[in-house]
């Protein structure tokens, strides 16, 4: 267990292709992805309680510093968190447990609910239910991104300033530069990289997946 | 459709997500201005996304679906799965560096910017959503009530949106 807990003195986590049972660590993935309902925070409860507290399969401090680094990650960041954690569990064979246990069955789930949802969709019962469900839907994203704003800006007066003016220009761009979307982003990846870095703090984006 | 197409859609909407929605805009300019689907269907995936299991990434299956049935969706499932691989080869090189001024200044660059774009993409999905020429009194007391519940984070979206589509109900039928 000693080898699991501790990564190699490089700091590069153990790609150990044994780890434990394949069949254990297929069930738990499976047990994260399909029991975690409404989103990222919820999924990395689980995570979190199945993987460090109950099977111990690593220690708390290599479950944050495997989470801190997913944050860098392109993509979905809880998918990148489940893959570092495979890969420190079970290697390789780890890494394909994690990332399909979390993903396809909750994927199908998903598809299932969309095409069941078609079925029903034009009734004028369920047309009058989405015009409330629709800003409430709208709202939890508003909130997320709140919670991101809350989360990623300088504590600092000054720098909180230049967050905010880069966070404006990129909701004006949003609504009065239509068909921008990818040249934003790629601006602010720019402006993020000359002007936004701090030496002291470690990114704390949301863990929102 | 072209299946190509679509999955370079999705690609580019995953590799492009840093937390949350952020995909959201990118989409959007692809399916809904190309005509593929409507803000409408869009909201209603987003919708099942969150009702849904899993990382909440796995809206983009619901909206796959809706662009392209179970093709689109499998088409969107790999887009979600691939693009975070990418950390494992290079988290050799990165573990160290996780606190490096050039790279979390990336990461905080990315992430305003997308943020910002989902609040854009937010408040032109409500007014896409509304019937009349803005959503209604009631319907913006909604979108208070699920920013507060996202915020506060402690009850299941989907009693959220059960809260919502009765109030709907009720609203439809008074007026």
């Amino acid at each position: 267990m000693d080898r699991i807990l501790s990564p190699p003195a490089d700091g590069h986590p153990g790609e150990s292709q044994a780890g434990p049972p394949a069949r254990e660590q297929l069930l738990d993935w499976l047990t994260i992805g399909t029991q975690s309902f409404g989103g990222g925070p919820s999924t990395l409860y689980l995570m979190r309680a199945i993987l460090v507290g109950k099977r111990n399969w690593l220690s708390m401090s290599a479950f944050v510093q495997d989470w801190t680094l997913s944050r860098l990650s392109i993509g979905n960041q809880l998918t990148a968190l489940a893959a570092l954690i495979g890969q420190r569990i079970g290697g390789r064979r780890g890494v394909f447990f994690a990332v399909s246990g979390l993903l396809i069955p909750s994927g199908i789930i998903t598809a299932i609910m969309t095409s069941g949802f078609g079925l029903i969709r034009d009734q004028p019962a369920i047309q009058s239910a989405l015009a409330g469900i629709a800003p409430v839907t709208i709202g939890m994203m508003l909130g997320i991104s709140y919670i991101m704003i809350r989360t990623i800006t300088s504590p600092r007066s000054w720098m909180l300033i230049v967050d905010i003016v880069v966070l404006s220009a990129a909701v004006g761009a949003g609504f009065y530069l239509p068909g921008s979307t990818m040249a934003v982003i790629v601006a602010g990846a720019v402006i993020g990289t000359l002007f936004l870095g701090r030496d002291d703090e470690v990114p704390r984006e949301t863990i929102e997946g | 459709m072209d299946p190509l197409w679509l999955f370079l859609v999705f690609i580019r909407a995953s590799v492009f997500s840093v937390g949350g929605q952020s995909g959201l805009p990118l989409l959007r300019e692809d399916l809904v201005h190309s005509g593929v689907m409507s803000d409408t269907q869009l909201i209603e995936a987003l919708t099942i996304g969150r009702l849904s299991t899993g990382p909440g990434g796995l809206y983009m299956v619901a909206i796959g679906y809706v662009a392209g049935s179970w093709l689109g969706a499998a088409l969107a499932l790999i887009a979600v799965a691939v693009p975070p691989l990418v950390i494992l080869p290079v988290s050799a090189y990165l573990r160290p560096r996780l606190v490096h001024r050039r790279v979390n200044g990336l990461i905080r660059g990315l992430a305003l910017t997308t943020t910002g774009l989902v609040i854009a993409t937010s408040v032109d999905l409500l007014w896409s959503a509304s019937v009349d020429a803005g959503p209604a009194a009631w319907q913006l007391a909604l979108v208070g009530l699920g920013f507060a519940i996202s915020v506060e984070g402690k009850r299941h979206p989907a009693l959220v949106i059960v809260v919502g589509a009765a109030v709907g109900v009720v609203a439809a039928r008074q007026g």
